[in-house]
C-alpha cells in the first residue's frame, strides 16, 4: 500500500505539473514586446518597449479601446447573468417535478432534458440559425442568450434535480405542523436548503455561457463579440506567443478560474450549508462535453 | 387538553382505499397509540389529523369542532415525524424556536421557552450545535422537544422510536412518557411495535386493512384479543383450535382445557373458536417420573408432559419450542434455567390467562 | 406512500419551461435542419421536397469520405488516450495524501476554460516556433523552425488532439475521482485481504464498480470530439476540414441553391454521431449484463 502511495502522489505531481505548467509560458508572453525565435524567454518587456514604440503593446493594447476587449467582456458577462437566470429559472419547476413525482414516460423526460448535451452543437447551431433569422433575433443578445440556454438548461435540470432529492418532503411538511404557511415554508425551510444546488446552477450556467463559441459564432454573426469569439480570431491571425493573444487567453480564464477558487471554498466550508456541497459533486457531471 | 373524534373518515389514494369509514375518538391527555403492520393506514390516518392530508369522507373535530377546513400550520399540533426530523440548516435553538417564531416570538424571546424545554428533554446548552452534530437519539429528543414547545393542543408521533437502537429506544420510551405525562398533552402515536405501544399507552387500537380491529388498554388487548389476528400482532403467543365443551372448558388437540369464561356471543353461537395462550403465561415444571409421563398428559388442572424441541437463551429469557403430542406450542420462561432439546417437563397453562377467541379464519371462509 | 402520484397538472406544469424551450430551441432547430437537408428551401427557390439529392452529393464526395475518417480519427484516438491517461490518473490519486486537493486544482483547471485557451497553448507549445521547438534548439535537436515536427495545420491533427487531451483527461479524472471517492476504499482492502494482487483488486473489484463513471465519461468526450468545430478549424489541415468544418463551409457558400448540403452535412454528423453512441451503449449494456449486475 505504502508504494501505491508513493507511485500516486508521483503521478499526480506530474499530471498537475503538465497542466498548469503550459500557462507560465503564457503569463510571460503577456508581459513580453519582444520574443523572437529561439529565445526561451523575452528579450524585450512591454514596459521596456513603452514610448519607443506609437502603439500601445501587450496589456496596454488589450485595455485600449481598439482590441475589443472591453465590449467583449461585458457582453460575455451580461450574456453569461441573462443565461444563467434564465436557465435556472427554466430547469427550477422541471428539477423539483423530477425529484419529487413519478410519472409514466419520466425517463424519457430525462433523457430528452440531457439530449442537448450530447447532440452536435453544429447541427442546433445551423438550424438555429434559420430559424432565428425568421425570427430576426439574429445578430442580438435575445438571439444569443436563447442559444445559450441549449447547453445550460440540461445542465441546470441535472444539479437541481440532485439538489431537490436532497430536499426531503418531510422538511416541509414538518414546518407545516410547527406552523409556517406556504410563504414561511418556502422562505425559511425550501430556499436555504436548495441555495446551494441554486447557486451551483447559477454559477455552472456562467460559466458554460462564457466558453461558448460556436453558438455565438454562428448567431452574433460578427456583431457581437463575446470573450470566445474575441480569442478565436486572436488565434486565427496571431504568432505562437504573441502578447495580445496570451494576454486575452488568460482573461478568458477569469471565470473559469474563479468557479474553482469558489467551489473550492465551498467544499472546504461546507458547514456554512449543511451539507456535503453540491459543487463538488456537479464539476464532473457537468464541463468535459461540450465547452 | 383536548379530545380528537374522528368520524366515519375514508381516503383512497388512485381509487385505492386506505381506510374505511373510520371512527376513532382519542380522549383528552391521553396516550394513544395506533398499532398494526405497514400498509394499514395507520401513517395516513395520523397525517389526516395533521392535516398534511384532507379525508375524502367524514369528519375530524379537536374538541368538538371540526378542523378540516383549517391548513396544517393553523391546527397547533405538535408533530415528530420518523426520520429526517430537524432542519439540517438550522441550529438546536433555532429548530426549537422555529415554532414559535411562526407563531410571532423572536428568537430573543423565545430562548427562555426553548432552555426550559431541552432542559425537560436532557439538552440544557446544546442551543449552538447543528443537527448533524447530534446523536440519532438527541436529534429525536429536539425534534420532540420542537413540537412541544409551542403549547401544541395535540402530539402527533410517527414511529418515533424507529430509527433508534435497542438501549437509546427504552430510553426516548421513558422521556416521552414522562414529557407527555408532566405537559398532560393529548398525544397519538403510530407504531408498528407492539412492546412500544403497550409499554407507552394509555389506550390502544389495532389497525388491519385501514380498520380499526379492536380498541383498548393495553392490558385488555393483550389478554383479551378479539381475534386471532390481533393475537399474533401482539406476539408471541399460540393459537389452539378448540370445540367449546362448556363454558369453562374446552377440547383441543392437548385434551381438554380449562379456560377462562368465554364471553356470551361467542358461546352462544357454539362455533369453533381458537384458544389463545400467550407464550410468557405457561410455566414449565420438571418432569416426575419417566414411567409416569404418560398419565400426565391427561393430567386435570392444564398441565399437560411435552418434550423440548429447541431452546434459545436471549437476556434473561429462555424460548422454547415444545412438543405436545405433536402439537407444537411455544414457551417463554423467565428463568436462569435452561432444558435442553430432548428433555422432558410438564407445562402448567393457567386456565385465567387462556381466553377464547373467534376463528376468524374459519370464520371469513364460511 | 405514493402521494405523488396522480398530480398531473403539477407535473405537467413543472415540466413545461424546460421542455418547451429545448423543443423550441433543440428541437425545432434540428427539425429545420432536417426538412431542408431533404431539399425544402423555398426561400432559396428550392422546392424538391422531399430529395435524397443533396444526401447524394454529399456522400458520394470525396471530400466528405476523407472529412469523415478524419473526424472519427481525431475524435476516438483522444478519446481512448484520455480515457486510460484520466482513469490510471483518478485511480492514483484515490489513495488518500496530504495535498492532493491542492495538486487537482491545477488538473480541474483546464476542465473549466474554453477549449480556445487549449487551442492557444498547444500553438504557444507545439508550433514550429513554440517553446517546444525553441527548447529543441537548445539542446541543439534541431537547427531552424523547419526541423520540427508540424504538428498543426496538417492531417495528423495532433495539435487537435492535444488540446482535446488537454481538457479531457482531467474530465474523464474527475469523473472516475468522483466515482472512486463514493465507493470509499473497503471494496479494494477487502480484496487485498482475500489474497487478491493490486492488479487483480483493481481488476476485480475496483474496475468494475467505475465502469458507469468511465463510460459515462468517455461517451461524452468522443461526442464532444465528433462535433467539434474551432479546434479543427484552427488547428487542423485545410483538406481535408473535418465534418464540422466542412458543413459550416458548405453553409457559407454563395450559392444558397448549395445551402441543403450543409443540411445533410449536419445531419449525417447528427446521425453518425448517434449511431457510434447507440453501439457503445449497447456493448457496454451486454457487458454489464454478461457480468450479471444490473
Amino acid at each position: 500500500m505504502k508504494r501505491q502511495r508513493y507511485f500516486g502522489q508521483i503521478a499526480l505531481v506530474l499530471a498537475a505539473a503538465l497542466f498548469a505548467l503550459p500557462f507560465i509560458p503564457l503569463v510571460l508572453a503577456s508581459f513580453s514586446f519582444r520574443w523572437h525565435w529561439p529565445d526561451i524567454f523575452p528579450s524585450m518587456w512591454m514596459w521596456e518597449a513603452r514610448g519607443t514604440t506609437p502603439f500601445p503593446v501587450g496589456w496596454d493594447y488589450l485595455f485600449s479601446p481598439v482590441s475589443g476587449l472591453g465590449p467583449a467582456f461585458l457582453n460575455t458577462v451580461g450574456i453569461g447573468l441573462a443565461t444563467a437566470l434564465l436557465a435556472t429559472l427554466i430547469a427550477l419547476p422541471a428539477a423539483r417535478v423530477l425529484a419529487r413525482y413519478n410519472f409514466p414516460g419520466k425517463e424519457a423526460v430525462e433523457f430528452f432534458l440531457l439530449v442537448p448535451v450530447i447532440v452536435p452543437q453544429i447541427a442546433v447551431g445551423i438550424g438555429m440559425l434559420m430559424l432565428f433569422i425568421r425570427l430576426g433575433i439574429t445578430r442580438s443578445y435575445v438571439g444569443i442568450v436563447l442559444a445559450h440556454l441549449v447547453p445550460t438548461v440540461p445542465y441546470a435540470v441535472r444539479i437541481l434535480t440532485s439538489s431537490f432529492q436532497n430536499l426531503d418532503i418531510a422538511y416541509e411538511e414538518q414546518a407545516r405542523t410547527l406552523g409556517a404557511d406556504r410563504i414561511s415554508v418556502l422562505r425559511f425551510i425550501v430556499l436555504p436548503l436548495v441555495m446551494p444546488g441554486l447557486l451551483t446552477a447559477l454559477f455552472f450556467g456562467f460559466l458554460i455561457s462564457s466558453n461558448v463559441f460556436l453558438l455565438t459564432f454562428l448567431i452574433s454573426g460578427g456583431r457581437i463579440e463575446t470573450l470566445p469569439t474575441l480569442l478565436f480570431q486572436f488565434i486565427e491571425s496571431g504568432a505562437p506567443l504573441d502578447s495580445t493573444t496570451a494576454g486575452l487567453v488568460l482573461i478568458v480564464s477569469i471565470p473559469g478560474l474563479v468557479f474553482l477558487l469558489i467551489s473550492d471554498l465551498f467544499a472546504r466550508d461546507g458547514r456554512s450549508i449543511g451539507r456535503t456541497p453540491v459543487t463538488s459533486v456537479t464539476i464532473p457531471q457537468g464541463s468535459g462535453g461540450p465547452e | 387538553m383536548t379530545r380528537v373524534h374522528i368520524e366515519g373518515v375514508s381516503k383512497s389514494y388512485d381509487a385505492h382505499p386506505v381506510l374505511h369509514a373510520l371512527d376513532l375518538m382519542v380522549d383528552a391527555g391521553y396516550f394513544f397509540t395506533l398499532l398494526g403492520p405497514s400498509g394499514c393506514g395507520k401513517t395516513t390516518l395520523l397525517r389526516l389529523i395533521a392535516g398534511l392530508l384532507d379525508p375524502d369522507a367524514g369528519d375530524i373535530r379537536f374538541d368538538g369542532e371540526s378542523v378540516l377546513s383549517r391548513p396544517p400550520e393553523g391546527r397547533n399540533i405538535g408533530m415528530v415525524f420518523q426520520q429526517h426530523v430537524l432542519f439540517p440548516h438550522m441550529t438546536v435553538e433555532e429548530n426549537v424556536a422555529f415554532g414559535l417564531r411562526m407563531r410571532g416570538t423572536g428568537i430573543r424571546e423565545a430562548r427562555p421557552k426553548v432552555n426550559e424545554v431541552l432542559e425537560m428533554v436532557q439538552l440544557a446548552g446544546y442551543n449552538r450545535r447543528f443537527p448533524r452534530q447530534l446523536s440519532g437519539g438527541q436529534q429525536q429528543r429536539v425534534a420532540l422537544a420542537r413540537a412541544v414547545v409551542v403549547d401544541p393542543v395535540l402530539l402527533l408521533l410517527d414511529e418515533p422510536l424507529s430509527n433508534l437502537d435497542a438501549r437509546l429506544r427504552d430510553d426516548m420510551r421513558a422521556l416521552l412518557r414522562s414529557v407527555q405525562r408532566s405537559l398532560g398533552i393529548t398525544t397519538i402515536c403510530v407504531t408498528h411495535d407492539q412492546t412500544e405501544a403497550i409499554e407507552l399507552s394509555d389506550r390502544m387500537a389495532v389497525m388491519f386493512d385501514g380498520k380499526i380491529a379492536q380498541e383498548g388498554s393495553p392490558a385488555e388487548l393483550f389478554e383479551q384479543p378479539v381475534s386471532a389476528m390481533v393475537a399474533e400482532f401482539l406476539g408471541s403467543t399460540n393459537l389452539l383450535p378448540a370445540r367449546l365443551l362448556d363454558r369453562s372448558h374446552a377440547e383441543t388437540s392437548l385434551g381438554p382445557v380449562h379456560v377462562r369464561s368465554c364471553p356470551d356471543q361467542l358461546y352462544a353461537a357454539q362455533e369453533d373458536v381458537l384458544l389463545n395462550i400467550r407464550c410468557e403465561h405457561i410455566a414449565i415444571l420438571p418432569a416426575v417420573e419417566d414411567a409416569e409421563a404418560p398419565s400426565l398428559a391427561r393430567l386435570a388442572g392444564n398441565h399437560v408432559a411435552a418434550e423440548v424441541v429447541s431452546s434459545v437463551y436471549r437476556g434473561g429469557l429462555v424460548f422454547y419450542r415444545m412438543n405436545v403430542d405433536g402439537t407444537p406450542l411455544s414457551v417463554i420462561d423467565r428463568s436462569d434455567r435452561q432444558f435442553v432439546p430432548g428433555a422432558r417437563v410438564v407445562l402448567r397453562i393457567p386456565p385465567e390467562h387462556v381466553s377464547v377467541i373467534r376463528d376468524d379464519a374459519r370464520t371469513f371462509s364460511s | 406512500m405514493n402521494r405523488r402520484s396522480g398530480n398531473t397538472r403539477a407535473i405537467l406544469l413543472g415540466l413545461a419551461p424546460a421542455v418547451l424551450t429545448l423543443l423550441l430551441l433543440f428541437v425545432g432547430p434540428l427539425l429545420l435542419a432536417l426538412v431542408q437537408s431533404f431539399g425544402h428551401a423555398p426561400m432559396f427557390g428550392l422546392q424538391e421536397f422531399p430529395t435524397v439529392r443533396f444526401y447524394r452529393t454529399v456522400l458520394g464526395s470525396r471530400r466528405f469520405q476523407a472529412a469523415l475518417w478524419y473526424t472519427l480519427y481525431y475524435a476516438l484516438v483522444p478519446t481512448i488516450l484520455s480515457t486510460v491517461a484520466g482513469t490510471a490518473l483518478a485511480v492514483a490519486a484515490s489513495v488518500r495524501m496530504r495535498g492532493s486537493r491542492f495538486l487537482t486544482f491545477f488538473i480541474r483547471l483546464p476542465l473549466v476554460v474554453p477549449y480556445l485557451v487549449g487551442a492557444a497553448l498547444v500553438v504557444a507549445l507545439f508550433s514550429n516556433g513554440g517553446l517546444i521547438a525553441r527548447l529543441l534548439y537548445l539542446l541543439g535537436m534541431i537547427e531552424a523552425t523547419g526541423d520540427f515536427p508540424r504538428i498543426l495545420f496538417s492531417a495528423g491533427g495532433w495539435g487537435i488532439m492535444l488540446v482535446y487531451l488537454f481538457k479531457q483527461v482531467p474530465f474523464v479524472f474527475i469523473v472516475v475521482l468522483s466515482v472512486l471517492a463514493g465507493m470509499g476504499p473497503e471494496y479494494r482492502e477487502a480484496a487485498r485481504t482475500l489474497g487478491a494482487g493490486p492488479w487483480r483488486a483493481f481488476r476485480h473489484v475496483v474496475l468494475p464498480r467505475i465502469m458507469p463513471g468511465i463510460v459515462t465519461s468517455s461517451l461524452l468526450v468522443f461526442a464532444f470530439n465528433f462535433q467539434s468545430y474551432e479546434i479543427p478549424y484552427l488547428l487542423g489541415a485545410s483538406y481535408p476540414g473535418t465534418l464540422p468544418v466542412e458543413a459550416l463551409r458548405r453553409y457559407q457558400l454563395p450559392n444558397l441553391q448549395r445551402r441543403p448540403e450543409a443540411m445533410a452535412y449536419v445531419m449525417v454528423i447528427t446521425a453518425f454521431s448517434g449511431v457510434v453512441l447507440f453501439l457503445y451503449l449497447r456493448a457496454y449494456r451486454r457487458w454489464e449484463r454478461s457480468r450479471g449486475s444490473l
